[in-house]
């Protein structure tokens, strides 16, 4: 009284529905995946199929599809393992499709952790699918531009030049942006405009703190968000700052490897691991702060990543369990520094990394209620995905752009004077379809107003008809 | 993953029986590839699926063990669609199967071999809402929370309420007529839809009740609602919406039997106070929903009652009082009110997990669905315990108390041999204890594939007859959704044991309707 | 409650009668029998939908009767269906409880059986469903003699089709309707009654601002008179709480102008007998039921009224205002004026969406006018299943014509 898949797994009896190309000798492996760490059968199992997962799905909720929901890329899973589907372009399109947003992982009620199925499945398809020759190039190129700041910079620079000289608006007025391929186009409009000030930032590798240090934290200061986003580096340091931490940025970290492990990137992502553990071991810090909510999550999964690894499998472990969001830590630590007030209302949007991955929600909508004069608004449907998801809209821009103005329209449901997200990505992405007027901060560059007493949303508010650049992330 | 059907795997060439379950004149081998080229043309190619890989999602509902894999999915994006797909298939003599959010626990969307799976998945529009007139017009694939969202800034909401109301389709619900923990006193979906906009077999359109309370003659509407898909595919539905009670009050009764917590309903019920709901949860349920959701539910008692009052707030707190007082007489060991929303939100969801989260527990699991006369549940309580002990297996308990809904989890571990045939059977013949007992085979999951065979334990061959003839004027070929509801000597083999006149009933002493 | 009502209609000469005591005798009867056959129980409602013409058997449900269970702690009954609803209550009332029905016809005799066949339903509706939505079992027996049943006798049950919905309505057309089992409430321990004059127009709003209010109402009733109208709101529960929903309808409807006061015990008594009167009408009278939306009372209660003075007809209007349900009687004029005024309220009945049923008419009219409107979109449907239910077409035929 089994499924059958099951059956054929544990080289149990009967068999499922005899279908063509399901061959029997297969049963008895892991099916299309190899050896090394095919999706746990115990793991598969959890599911009870409900389907409870779906509606919190962005790709169901696009698509309307079974095969696009957790619970049937579950049951693929468990299909492949007992090789009764091939790896296929469909099997590997559906896997690719997914946002790796977790949603799936908060609403399901028998506790599947797909997190950890999906992390293994991403790279078997690295490993044993052949990619079309574009998708190859396209991806190799993200991943020779994302986690590396020098390269980045001069891009995000030169970017910005294209941006303040117009030439975006002429190339859209003669009509070759349009001609650009979609996966093109979505990373150019996907091109912040930046404040130059951002661009150029450099983060100091150490600051004191304000008074008596009570703590000695690590920041990440990231790759992406190094570049696009130096203001919220900035404003993070300032903040531990006055609330007495020691604040240490060490010199050498590079990309933590999260959108190389979201993609199934796996040595990549490894080899990233390793050198930020060593990087962090150095500085000796109490705490890894991080204000990515992607970045947090994959680092608080180093314990698994290198758990083969002998020489980084206890160092890891150690590791992950300093790692904090920026919120989380400051909601531990408590507040000393004094709050001015900023008078708004700020629309706060879960990012994905950061309340289905790490289960973080109360933390930030916390620390910004600590804000005087500031009321924090729920998004409806916040349990959905905005679309960002790590590299999720380059490779996938068309349903990316969906769930971003889906996202956008419940955003402005709430007619908020801000919108407020703790992820690089989400910034990006709610940007591109949010109202020029209305400003999206991290919430830590909310607190540092706070602290230094200005109030952004206002003075944004006052120079929304002028273009100049303000303390946001600039629009 | 846990299985919560019968071990039956459907393979192509074991499909049920004779017409009109199956048409026997039609649908050779190929008709599905046939049929999918000319469903590419006339729909746009996204709608259709073929592929093995992507069908191989759709072969199961909630229960996962039957398995049929269809020859294609369609995915229909309004009504004229789906009439397309249905005529499409009519003419080839092709049997389809509807399909909402797949949640349905009897196998009702099992998929038939060489045939169409029609998901309403994408038909999820509000087309419209009248507030006046308390009432909402929706599509098949709109889920059951959704309406009430749509409305509930109204302070109107959609009375049904299955566990899965988060995610299944109104489509579903009007199929297995389902209800939810507030049943009792708000009736199940045919009590809360006004009319519906049906595709018939043979690919008609047609619309069952109306604007009126009240319709000229027989009630399609009701005839058509919890007939698992096997009569009409609903394509609009107009469903009533209440609004919200003025108080609503909850609390949860712990008790060191579950007996003395079935006396207690009884007296709440002797009391003539009609609860919004009375749940109740044993032991290794309650273990389970705590496992899954943390929602404070006492570890250390044998059962607990989860009862609701609501109406306006006189009356509920006069209500309230007296169940507060029932409860104790009846031996209650711990009271907890929920003293705010959030609260009361949380007791819910504790319940509401409560199947999914078995998963915490046992590695699987059969959910049952059987019914019985409320007043004989300490009698049916103590006859599954002995069925359990012999079976070597636990019962988990959670069920709607108010109305004698037993929801009992056989848990099983499929990787110890014999475990889940003696579940199955422990299952199946709790479900039979409930008929012997003047109940039903199923409360709200409906009959499906799970259950057919065990029709004739409650139905006689005439009363079976009779219902085939309502089939048979909606779908005299027997393409919608067919192997379902009746058994068939393929799905059953010896099984079905015939319908016999109980002693009692005999007797003149109890009947059997 | 006319005295006509309660005399069975006299048979013509081929007429036979029978009086099946068992459904096991009602099957004998009708397998062992062919012709057309009218199914008859209070005789309270024949003539709904068609009148069936010189039957040549009558099937008499008057001794198919008596309440066969009775589970106070389940809350159900099962009845034959020739049991009265009166004799029901009177059994259930020992135990504080109810069948939740209040139709005219009761106290004429109408049998529960002969309720479901109608699907006819009172006041109370707006609480506590109609009946429909209160049987929960049926045991029916088809032309031919075949006896089947759907349902059982717990309230929550999906296991097969649910038979007794297709005979709800079908007016004795698909079957006989044998055993009843119902579910049932208790008894409330108040019910208090408010009276107050409103024209159509505040009817509709006071039903419509009850319905957004959270205060349940059992019932919400208006009928038209020479000076406007008069509303009756009545109100089920315990002593408190009855008392503070008074408080706050007369406050709430006072707000629209519609000034209530509550009514003594034996006044309520006769205000609701003359209430069911007003809505079942005499023989002389055309009777129509109209259902539609709720907010549509004005429109619907104007078009009855437009109708019957073009045809110059006298018109009463009974409403369950809440329900969106009419009863528009008409009388005085000619057969001619009573054709007229009810084809146009038809037509513009169902121009509103609403469904039309003509209950009562006089012989005369039956020439001048079809007993039902243009067939709806599910007629093919319907023929399909009489032709699977009787194939032969011996119940009830003429009932539902044209659409059968
Ligand atoms: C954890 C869990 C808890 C549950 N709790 C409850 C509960 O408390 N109460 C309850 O009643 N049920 C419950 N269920 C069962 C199930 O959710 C319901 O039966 C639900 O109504 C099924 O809806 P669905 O959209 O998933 O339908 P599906 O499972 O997809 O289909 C069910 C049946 O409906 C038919 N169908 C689907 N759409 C249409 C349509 N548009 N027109 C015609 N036929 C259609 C299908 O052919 C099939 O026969 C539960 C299920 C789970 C997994
Ligand atoms: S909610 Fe969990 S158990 Fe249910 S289908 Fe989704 S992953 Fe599986
Ligand atoms: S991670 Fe997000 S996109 Fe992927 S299956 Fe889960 S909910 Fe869907």
């Amino acid at each position: 009284m089994t499924a059958a898949p099951d059956a054929a797994t544990e080289g149990g009896h009967d068999s499922g529905p005899v279908t063509a190309g399901m061959q029997a000798e297969q049963l008895t492996t892991t099916g299309v995946f190899d050896v090394l760490h095919p999706p746990s059968g115990e793991l598969i199992d959890d599911c009870v199929h409900c389907g409870f997962c779906l509606p919190t799905c962005p790709t169901y909720l696009l698509e309307g599809n079974e095969t696009n929901s957790p619970r049937g890329r579950i049951y693929l899973m468990k299909m492949g393992k007992a090789g009764e589907v091939p790896m296929d372009e469909e099997f590997v399109g559906n896997f690719d499709a997914c946002l790796g947003c977790m949603a799936c992982v908060t609403s399901c009620p028998s506790g599947v952790k797909y997190d950890q199925l999906i992390e293994a499945v991403r790279p078997q398809i690295e490993r044993n699918w052949e990619r079309t020759r574009a998708d190859r190039l396209f991806r190799t190129m993200i991943f020779s531009l994302f986690p590396y700041p020098a390269r980045l910079r001069p891009a995000a620079f030169f970017g910005t030049l294209y941006q303040r000289l117009g030439l975006r608006r002429l190339l859209a007025a003669t009509g070759l942006l349009a001609r650009l391929p979609a996966r093109l186009r979505a990373m150019e409009a996907l091109l912040p405009q930046l404040s130059l000030s951002s661009v150029v930032a450099r983060q100091p590798v150490f600051t004191p703190a304000v008074g008596t240090s009570r703590h000695r934290v690590g920041l990440l200061s990231g790759c992406v968000q190094r570049v696009f986003f130096g203001d919220v580096n900035a404003a993070a340091t300032r903040v531990l700052a006055a609330e007495g931490c020691d604040v240490v940025a060490p010199k050498g970290q590079q990309c933590c490897g999260a959108l190389s492990s979201h993609a199934g990137r796996e040595e990549e992502a490894i080899a990233r691991a390793r050198r930020l553990i060593d990087v962090f071991e150095a500085a000796d810090v109490q705490t890894v702060v991080v204000n990515v909510a992607g970045c947090g999550s994959s680092m608080k999964e180093y314990a698994i990543l290198l758990r083969d690894d002998p020489a980084y499998a206890e160092r890891a472990a150690a590791f992950s369990a300093k790692v904090r969001d920026v919120s989380e830590l400051l909601a531990e630590i408590g507040p000393v520094a004094t709050r001015h007030p900023i008078p708004a209302k700020v629309a706060y949007h879960d990012a994905c990394h950061l309340a289905h991955a790490q289960g973080i929600r109360a933390q930030p909508r916390a620390v910004l209620r600590g804000i005087p004069q500031l009321s924090v608004l729920d998004i409806p449907e916040a349990e959905i995905c905005c679309g960002s998801a790590g590299i999720y809209n380059l490779v996938q821009p068309e349903p990316a752009e969906r769930l971003g103005r889906r996202k956008v329209e419940q955003i402005v449901t709430t007619l908020p004077d801000a919108v407020v997200t703790s992820n690089a990505g989400c910034l990006l992405q709610i940007r591109r379809y949010l109202d020029a007027g209305v400003p999206l901060f991290h919430p830590i560059q909310l607190v540092d107003a706070s602290i230094r007493g200005v109030d952004p949303i206002s003075s944004s508010r006052a120079v929304a008809t002028s273009s100049a650049p303000t303390a946001s992330i600039p629009t | 993953m846990e299985d919560r059907g019968t071990v039956t795997v459907l393979t192509p060439t074991d499909q049920p029986g004779p017409a009109p379950e199956t048409p026997t004149h039609l649908s050779p081998p190929t008709a599905g590839a046939a049929l999918a080229d000319q469903l590419r043309a006339q729909l746009a190619p996204d709608r259709i699926i073929t592929d093995l890989t992507r069908l191989r999602t759709y072969e199961c509902d909630g229960i996962t063990g039957y398995r049929v894999v269809p020859a294609l999915v369609a995915l229909p994006e309004s009504t004229d669609e789906v009439a397309l797909v249905v005529a499409a298939c009519a003419r080839a003599g092709v049997p389809y199967v509807a399909r909402g959010a797949g949640t349905g626990l009897s196998g009702g969307a099992l998929p038939v071999a060489d045939g169409v799976v029609i998901s309403l998945a994408r038909m999820r529009r509000v087309l419209d809402v009248d507030l006046v007139n308390q009432r909402m017009t929706v599509e098949p694939g709109v889920t059951n929370s959704d309406i009430t969202k749509a409305v509930a800034a109204h302070d109107l909401y959609f009375a049904p309420d299955p566990s899965s109301q988060t995610v299944c389709t109104i489509g579903g619900n009007i199929a297995e007529n389902s209800g939810g923990a507030h049943c009792m006193k708000y009736g199940f979906t045919t009590n809360h839809v006004h009319a519906m906009t049906l595709v018939l077999p043979d690919a008609s359109v047609v619309t069952v009740g109306g604007d009126g309370a009240e319709q000229v003659g027989p009630d399609l509407r009701g005839a058509v609602i919890g007939s698992e898909g096997t009569l009409a595919i609903a394509t609009s539905v107009t469903v009533r919406l209440l609004r919200k009670p003025e108080a609503v009050r909850t609390l949860v009764a712990d008790f060191a039997s579950a007996e003395a917590a079935g006396e207690a309903v009884s007296g709440i019920i002797a009391a003539g106070i009609i609860p919004a709901a009375v749940e109740m949860l044993d032991a290794l349920a309650i273990e389970a929903c705590e496992a899954a959701v943390h929602a404070g539910y006492s570890l250390d008692t044998a059962a607990a009652l989860v009862v609701e009052l609501d109406g306006p707030t006189a009356e509920c707190d006069e209500g309230f009082a007296r169940v507060e007082e029932i409860c104790l007489e009846a031996g209650a060991t711990h009271l907890r009110f929920a003293a705010d929303p959030d609260e009361r939100m949380l007791i819910w969801k504790g319940r509401k997990a409560a199947f999914a989260a078995m998963g915490r527990i046992s590695p699987d699991y059969f959910v049952q669905d059987g019914v019985i006369p409320r007043t004989r549940l300490g009698e049916v309580l103590a006859r599954m315990q002995v069925m359990a002990d012999d079976a070597g297996l636990r019962v988990a308990n959670v069920f709607h108390a108010g109305d004698g809904n037993l929801h009992p989890l056989v848990l099983y571990d499929a990787a110890v041999p014999g475990e889940s045939e003696r579940g199955e059977h422990l299952s199946t013949a709790i479900a039979e204890l409930c008929v012997e007992m003047g109940g039903s085979i199923t409360g709200e999951h409906g009959v499906g594939t799970d259950k057919a065979c065990s029709m004739p334990k409650m139905f006689s061959e005439d009363d079976l007859a009779v219902m085939k003839r309502l089939r048979a004027a909606f779908d005299p070929d027997g393409i919608s959704n067919p192997g379902k509801i009746f058994p068939t000597p393929r799905l059953c083999g010896e099984r079905p044991g015939p319908y016999r006149v109980h002693p009692l009933e005999a007797a003149g002493l109890i009947e059997r309707m | 409650m006319t005295e006509s009502l309660t005399q069975p209609r006299p048979e013509t000469a081929g007429t036979g009668v029978v009086r099946p005591t068992t459904v096991a005798e009602a099957a004998q009867v009708l397998s062992g029998s062919t012709g057309s056959v009218l199914f008859r129980g209070g005789a309270t409602q024949l003539d709904w939908a068609g009148r069936v013409p010189d039957p040549d058997l009558v099937v008499d449900t008057t001794d198919l009767s008596g309440v066969l269970t009775h589970n106070p702690g389940d809350m159900t009954a099962s009845v034959r269906a020739g049991t009265t609803l009166i004799a029901l209550q009177d059994q259930l009332a020992g135990a504080g409880q109810w069948l939740a029905l209040d139709p005219p016809t009761a106290s004429a005799g109408a049998t529960v059986g002969g309720l479901l066949a109608t699907g006819d339903s009172g006041p109370s509706r707006l609480r506590y469903g109609g009946i429909r939505d209160l049987v929960i079992g049926v045991t029916i027996v088809l032309a031919d003699g075949t006896v089947a049943r759907s349902g059982g006798h717990v309230i929550k049950n999906v296991a097969g089709y649910d038979l007794a919905k297709l005979v709800h309505g079908s007016l004795g057309s698909l079957a006989l309707v044998a055993e009843v089992v119902v579910r049932l409430h208790p008894l409330p321990e108040r019910s208090v009654t408010f009276t107050g004059d409103a024209d159509a127009a505040q009817a509709t709003a006071a039903a419509l601002a009850l319905a957004a209010s959270p205060l349940e109402p059992a019932a919400v009733e208006w009928a038209s008179a020479a000076d406007a109208g008069r509303l009756l709101v009545r109100v089920d529960g315990t002593e408190a709480s009855v008392d503070a929903a008074g408080r706050s309808l007369t406050e709430l409807l006072a707000g629209l102008g519609v000034t209530l006061t509550a009514l003594s015990a034996p006044d309520a008594t006769s205000a609701w007998q003359a209430h069911a009167a007003a809505v079942v009408g005499s023989d002389d009278e055309t009777v129509v039921r109209v259902a539609g939306l709720p907010s549509d009372l004005a429109d619907l209660a104007g078009s009855a009224q437009d109708a019957a003075r073009v045809a110059d007809l006298r018109v009463v209007v009974v409403s369950s205002a809440a329900l969106g349900m009419h009863t528009v009687r008409l009388s005085g004029g000619s057969p001619t004026g009573h054709a007229q005024a009810l084809t146009q309220l038809r037509g513009r009945a169902l121009e509103r969406g609403a469904s039309v049923l003509l209950r009562r008419r006089s012989p005369e009219l039956d020439g001048l006018v079809e007993a039902l409107g243009p067939p709806p979109s599910s007629a093919d449907l319907l023929r399909r299943i009489k032709a699977e239910f009787d194939p032969t077409g011996r119940c009830a035929p003429g009932r539902f014509s044209p659409w059968f």
